[in-house]
């Protein structure tokens, strides 16, 4: 089997390792276990499978996805909220209250020219409420390594958000608004199939 | 998904359990095997990966186990083979099944036909 080839698969069984990272450890790793020899085995039929032998046999495997989805149907979660439920809203309200901070700070204008700082209140329960929700996504993560993973991931933006939000100049907040939303869009781009099947 | 969806989502599922069970009386089959056989011969299985769930599922509730064995091609496969406890599922499932197909396929004949006294 070529270097590509290689690689492909094991894209496929990281990525299905991921997808299955809500179950329990022991159902995960004997469903990806499975998975690993059924694409051994097909691929071991063949004399030298070409880049779309190798693309054909997972395809006809199906999506990490998929997969990730039929173990949760067979082994049921008992948390009453899904774990995708969870990793959606503690990022919103918690990315919500850092972009909401940086884009509007916290002072109001009145009419009559005096000022309001009531909107720190917002963004401080929105960031408590987010985080809590975060923090209990992680612990909903089975798998340990990639519960650390994920966690330090998490916090590293968190941190790189608030650095951004000390340092960029206070008089963009919109730029700096962006600036979040272009540091945090990729991460959840990039982690949200974790979240999707269970 | 819709109500329908999903009911008849639950039914292949239920039936496609006990279809793994049925293609392992004759004898234990390797996974590829088994999966193949599934997904060409039924429209039970969304993709091949899907099945892999099920039959972890079988193995912990002791109606299927797993052995490895050599193959021609040298590196060991997993077999997957009917339990005691799994055939009598099986017999009983067939059973149900019968009754089953026929009261409804009667149900839905007589629906049809103009001379039935349904």
């Amino acid at each position: 089997m070529t270097q590509t080839s290689e690689s492909i698969v094991d894209d496929y069984m990281r990525r299905l390792e991921q997808c299955l990272a809500g179950l329990p450890p022991e159902v995960a790793k004997d469903v990806a276990a499975q998975v690993g020899e059924h694409i051994a085995t097909a691929l071991s039929a063949m004399s030298s499978p070409s880049e779309s032998d190798v693309r054909n046999v997972l395809e006809e495997v199906g999506s990490p996805q998929s997969i990730a989805r039929a173990a949760a149907v067979e082994f049921p979660s008992t948390h009453r909220v899904s774990l995708r439920t969870l990793a959606f809203w503690g990022y919103v309200l918690l990315f919500g209250a850092l972009w909401g901070y940086a884009t509007f700070g916290y002072t109001h204008q009145n009419l009559d020219g005096s000022t309001d700082t009531g909107m720190i209140y917002v963004w401080m329960v929105m960031g408590f409420v987010g985080s809590t929700l975060v923090g209990l996504k992680n612990r909903r993560i089975q798998n340990r390594r990639m519960r650390t993973r994920i966690t330090l991931g998490d916090g590293a933006v968190i941190f790189g958000s608030l650095v951004l939000i000390a340092v960029l100049p206070g008089f963009i907040g919109m730029v700096k608004g962006l600036v979040l939303l272009a540091l945090f869009t990729p991460y959840y781009y990039k982690t949200w199939h974790i979240y999707q099947a269970t | 998904m819709t109500e329908d969806d999903q009911l008849i989502s639950q039914m292949r599922r239920g039936a496609l359990q006990y279809c793994v069970l049925a293609l392992l009386r004759r004898g234990p089959r390797y996974g590829l095997e088994l999966v193949k056989v599934l997904s060409q011969t039924t429209s039970l299985t969304a993709s091949e990966g899907t099945v892999y769930p099920l039959l972890s599922r079988l193995r912990l509730l002791g109606h299927v186990r797993t052995e490895w064995r050599d193959s021609p091609q040298g590196a060991a496969r997993r077999y997957y083979a009917l339990t005691d406890e799994g055939a009598r599922a099986l017999d009983s499932f067939e059973i149900a099944w019968a009754g089953f197909r026929d009261s409804v396929e009667g149900i839905l004949e007589g629906s049809r036909s103009n001379d039935s006294n349904l």
